[in-house]
């Protein structure tokens, strides 16, 4: 399991399309992928998770991956957030 | 007659006859089920998602919409296939023993509270998502949708409560004028592809009583207006109309991609008007360089209260995000004049238009005023956000407010550049242009005002309405003025009055060198295609025509000859 904390650089936050690409993502890998905000955590395979949590523009996250490929998976999720979903 | 306002989420206009449909009621149950039926209950939860998500991919393909229905689709497919989702359903059924109706009601219920309790304002739109998701896979369970669309046709307005995404296939096959709704939002299904299929829609329409089957209707989905009964030259009018728009909208879509540059290349920013936060996603849609003229008032109209901060910072930091980093200027609250607030102190003006209004109100309750720049102060790093104060007749009132600004920031921490500037609607503020230059990052006329104040006439005085005329020398001197100040001290010149979307007086107002025109949504490419057409070269060669001609109809017919030699 690894996990690491990140800040939500999209001025939108987490909205819609952004925790589309998110799950769609995640989904193609095998581990379990988690986010944690505040105090609470959510399935990062759900968009209904995803979009609960409501992560705004500047606030702190938790990704937790756990499985064979979480590496992997991590280093793709990272981009995402670095690329900021190409927006 | 008799006019019903709505509100509208697809636009266009139908003119034709009532045909009310009465959508059938669920009819369902919501119960319990015996052990041996929960697989039973969860093979239909995956048919249902099976149906619904190759509808969905079905009208991807089948109807050309927008970027952003695109992405409202795809996340609805997203929720449909969700897993956490899925398995609480499947929790309700197999644990609970509840039916597959009453699991989806309970989780649903649960889900859409939520969202709806969020403060953030996306989120809690999202409740709508799962709302119509719900009612999706309700509809799919239950095939509710043999409604008689028999004597439909390419006359028919059909009146309704809520419309299925399916109906909306019959409607549009049949080709019908319009769809009048008194439920339905503008990120459900069944309107997405309202809007695709190119059907104007208004919905909010509490039509009971109000429209009968057969009533004659004008669907004016710009405007979200619904004419019962209309009187003849109205229709003649929305005939005329309706014609023009047709002939108008297959063209101007090729140029949605395209800049505001005239043929010799020469680029014109071309901005849009919005006096809602939600109209940003129309001026996105039709590409608009950014918002020349952000409206505040309805902030602080139809309500007894004033907003909150936080309430002005949503809406400002909405715009600000959907512009995606194109300009956004807000103008700060016009009250007064003809725009009256219920909690507005009752100040009992003879002469309103001449009393307290604009800048002026905002300085005499400067508690007021700071609210307002300090929540868009808070939105600006969200965006590009830029403010301008309306009806500055002072360098004194613009140092005055451009204080409260520099104030605001200091008491928020913020040292967000934000540009500052001066809407130019009052003659002495054009008369002293030189000067205001000089402090002010901006301009922009408001033509409007400054015609009126100009001449001395309430332009909503139909007695004199003959003296409200653009044509008049005094005030294109004006606005010759004012641009000339612009250019000489290097800040940006726009125009975001009516006039800024009259076609005879583009050209001029080019010319005269305004750089920036900021025009209603729904005018904004056709002024673009005008401005295409345009010979920037032959323009500024043209003899200058604001001189010493002070004939209205003399002006009239040089800016005729003008435009008849500065076109490609």
């Amino acid at each position: 399991m690894i996990k690491k904390k990140i800040i939500v650089q999209n001025k939108l936050g987490l909205h819609a399309r952004p925790s589309a690409l998110l799950v769609k993502l995640a989904n193609q890998f095998r581990s379990e992928f988690h986010i944690r905000k505040d105090d609470m955590t959510i399935n990062g395979k759900s968009i209904l998770g995803v979009m609960m949590l409501a992560a705004e523009y500047l606030s702190e996250i938790e990704l937790i991956v756990d499985g064979v490929d979480e590496e992997y998976l991590l280093e793709e999720i990272e981009k995402l957030f670095e690329q900021q979903f190409g927006e | 007659m008799e006019i019903i306002k709505g509100v509208e989420v697809s636009l266009g206009i139908g003119i034709g006859t009532a045909v009310l449909l009465e959508a059938q009621e669920h009819v369902f149950d919501m119960g319990l089920i015996d052990k041996s039926e929960i697989e039973n209950e969860q093979n239909r939860y995956h048919q249902a998602v099976e149906i619904i998500s190759k509808n969905i991919d079905n009208n991807l393909i089948a109807f050309d919409m927008s970027d952003e229905d695109k992405d409202i689709f795809e996340a609805h497919k997203l929720i449909l296939t969700d897993p956490v989702i899925k398995d609480g359903v499947f929790l309700l059924i197999s644990e609970k023993l509840y039916n597959l109706e009453f699991a989806l009601h309970i989780y649903f219920e649960k889900t859409i509270n939520y969202f709806k309790t969020l403060e953030n304002e996306f989120y809690a739109e999202r409740a709508n998502d799962y709302k119509d998701i719900y009612e999706r896979l309700i509809n799919s369970l239950h095939n509710n949708n043999q409604l008689i669309t028999d004597d439909l046709d390419d006359m028919s307005v059909v009146v309704m409560d809520d419309i299925s995404p399916s109906l909306i296939g019959e409607l549009a096959k049949k080709k019908v004028q319009a769809l009048v709704l008194s439920k339905g939002n503008k990120t459900s299904h069944a309107i997405i592809l309202a809007r695709a299929a190119n059907i104007p829609v208004v919905t909010g329409i509490a039509f009971v009583g109000k429209i009968a089957n057969g009533d004659e209707l004008i669907v004016d989905a710009n405007k979200g207006e619904v004419f019962v009964n209309p009187d003849k030259q109205i229709l003649q009018n929305y005939y005329d109309l309706k014609q023009k728009d047709k002939h108008d909208a297959e063209s101007l879509k090729n140029i949605i991609g395209l800049p505001a540059e005239t043929s010799d290349g020469k680029t014109i920013h071309l901005l849009a008007n919005i006096g809602m936060p939600e109209e940003i996603n129309a001026a996105m849609d039709v590409n608009a360089d950014g918002v020349g003229l952000f409206r505040t008032e309805f902030l602080y109209m139809e309500r007894d209260n004033l907003p909150t901060e936080e309430e002005q910072f949503e809406a400002y930091k909405l715009v600000a995000i959907k512009s995606k980093g194109k300009p956004v200027v807000i103008r700060t609250m016009d009250i007064g004049g003809d725009k009256m607030a219920k909690w507005y102190p009752h100040l009992n003006e003879k002469n309103p238009y001449l009393g307290c209004r604009g800048i002026r109100f905002s300085l005499k309750y400067p508690e007021i005023f700071k609210t307002q720049i300090r929540a868009i102060i808070r939105a600006a790093k969200y965006g590009n956000l830029l403010i301008m104060f309306p009806l500055i007749s002072s360098i004194e009132e613009f140092r005055k407010a451009k204080d409260y600004v520099e104030e605001c920031k200091k008491e928020l921490k913020l040292a967000e550049l934000i540009k500052i500037g001066t809407m130019i609607e009052i003659p002495s503020a054009a008369l002293i242009a030189d000067q205001l230059a000089k402090e002010s990052d901006f301009f922009s006329i408001g033509t409007n005002d400054l015609l009126q104040y100009s001449v001395a006439v309430d332009r909503n005085n139909e007695s004199i309405a003959e003296y409200y005329n653009p044509y008049n020398m005094a005030f294109l001197r004006l606005i010759k003025m004012t641009a000339e100040a612009a250019n000489r001290h290097n800040i940006p010149i726009a125009v975001c009055g009516e006039l800024a979307a009259n076609e005879s007086f583009v050209p001029l107002l080019i010319k005269l060198g305004v750089q920036e025109l900021s025009v209603n949504v729904q005018s904004l490419l056709r002024i673009k295609r005008l401005i295409r057409k345009l010979n920037y070269q032959a323009l500024t060669e043209y003899p200058q025509i604001i001189g010493d001609i002070a004939d209205v109809a003399k002006i009239k017919e040089n800016i005729t000859l003008m435009n008849e030699k500065v076109f490609d």
